[in-house]
């Protein structure tokens, strides 16, 4: 038990580095790659952004009624390879899940099917409502946490804001909201709400990385189930579409990821 | 080695990543090859679509068209709205989102320090909002546009 905790570490501390390494690259403003976006969930409105935000290029191209080929060719692309392995190791608003964790709470379960409410925002907020209303505050680049964190409170510390308007305190409240659910519930916002995490959760039962279970070896101990922190069993659910491949569970060496 | 337990025929998941990763890749090329909008008298990619959505300076016309939006109207009016100087014309606040609220400003605002933020009091900072560059005349006897 022992060799697993330690192999559990070196993995967390290899995630952690991996995330904030993303993190300082997504803040480099002289890279001036905006008219890219990066594969995760980041606010390009940030001061610092050097790279766009596929769900708000999304937006932007559904209000123009425009098919972004190029994103939806990224999307594509990285899921195919790895899956949700961008939410578990690259997207800094999981990295902010992974450290609220950490914050002493009883941790809550939630029914899988709540899932689904992560659909529901893709079609509804990021595709519909820009297509049929363009110009109208409703979609999802309205209400996101992500923005709110990384570009209205910046923004706000610059001087450029409205002020304590109604939408101001209805971003506020959507944030503490998130902040505080994935202090209870591991990755909440990832495994209920976040669109992007919905659209590579179509891809992590056949993506080119994924992970196996040897179960001619497996003798149901149950340790890779203490592991996950999404309350998924690796050995009955492998590849389950809420897994962000955080890889603490390959520490028992009945798991593995791999190309297969 | 971990061997998964096989619930597909082996040669379909394979073919379909095959299919996929093509199809990806066939996506990003055919946009960077084939791709371009109209706006206004230039022409742009979708690199230049995004670049310039992320800033709302681009927007669908009355007549379904693209055009780009005036960045110093937008700038003088981003300085005007939050103090309550004189109205915009009708047509221009008509015109503009009320999308972003809190971030409106900021995705207006282009990534430039020396813009001064609209409603701040910064001495510091005197120099006005970055003139729009002129828009590209495309060559006599082109297309302005080729799709």
């Amino acid at each position: 038990m022992g060799a697993i905790v330690t192999r559990t570490r070196k993995i967390q501390r290899a995630r952690v580095f991996t995330q904030l390494s993303v993190l300082v690259f997504l803040n480099i403003p002289f890279l001036n790659a905006r008219m890219v976006c990066a594969p995760v969930f980041y606010c390009h409105s940030c001061p610092l952004a050097s790279m766009a935000c596929p769900l708000g290029v999304l937006i932007n191209f559904s209000t123009l009624r425009i098919i972004p080929f190029v994103t939806i060719g990224i999307l594509v692309l990285v899921g195919t390879l790895g899956g949700r392995f961008v939410c578990g190791w690259l997207c800094p608003f999981g990295f902010l899940q992974d450290q609220l964790r950490k914050i002493r709470s009883r941790k809550l379960s939630i029914p899988p099917q709540l899932g689904y409410l992560r659909y529901v925002v893709l079609a509804g907020l990021v595709l519909a409502v820009p297509f049929f209303w363009p110009g109208k505050p409703y979609t999802f680049c309205d209400f996101c946490p992500s923005g709110t964190l990384e570009s209205t409170i910046p923004w706000a510390f610059l001087g450029v804001w409205n002020g304590l308007t109604l939408r101001f305190f209805t971003r506020m409240a959507i944030l503490i909201a998130v902040i505080v659910l994935a202090i209870f519930v591991t990755r909440g916002f990832c495994r209920t709400l976040c669109p992007l995490g919905g659209f590579f959760a179509l891809f992590n039962r056949f993506s080119l990385f994924r992970l196996g279970l040897a179960y001619d070896n497996c003798n149901s101990c149950g340790v890779c189930r203490k592991l996950c922190g999404i309350e998924i069993d690796p050995a009955l659910r492998t590849n389950d579409l809420d897994c962000t491949r955080c890889l603490d569970c390959t520490t028992v060496k009945h798991i593995e990821i791999g190309i297969r | 080695m971990a061997t998964p337990h096989a619930t597909t025929s082996h040669w379909i998941r394979p073919a379909g990543l095959v299919v996929l990763f093509a199809s990806a890749l066939g996506l990003i090329g055919y946009s960077c090859v084939s791709i371009s909008y109209p706006v206004g008298d230039t022409c742009e990619n979708e690199f230049g679509i995004t670049e310039l959505s992320l800033t709302h300076s681009v927007e669908r016309g009355p007549d379904g068209s693209l055009k780009s939006r005036d960045h110093d109207e937008t700038a003088e009016a981003a300085w005007q709205e939050p103090q309550g100087e004189p109205e915009l014309p009708t047509a221009v606040q008509e015109e503009r989102p009320a999308a972003h609220e809190d971030s409106h400003l900021s995705q207006r605002e282009p990534v430039n320090p020396e813009v001064p933020p609209p409603g701040a009091s910064n001495p510091r900072i005197t120099k006005p909002a970055p003139a729009k560059p002129a828009p590209k005349k495309p060559a006599k006897g082109k297309e302005p546009c080729p799709t």
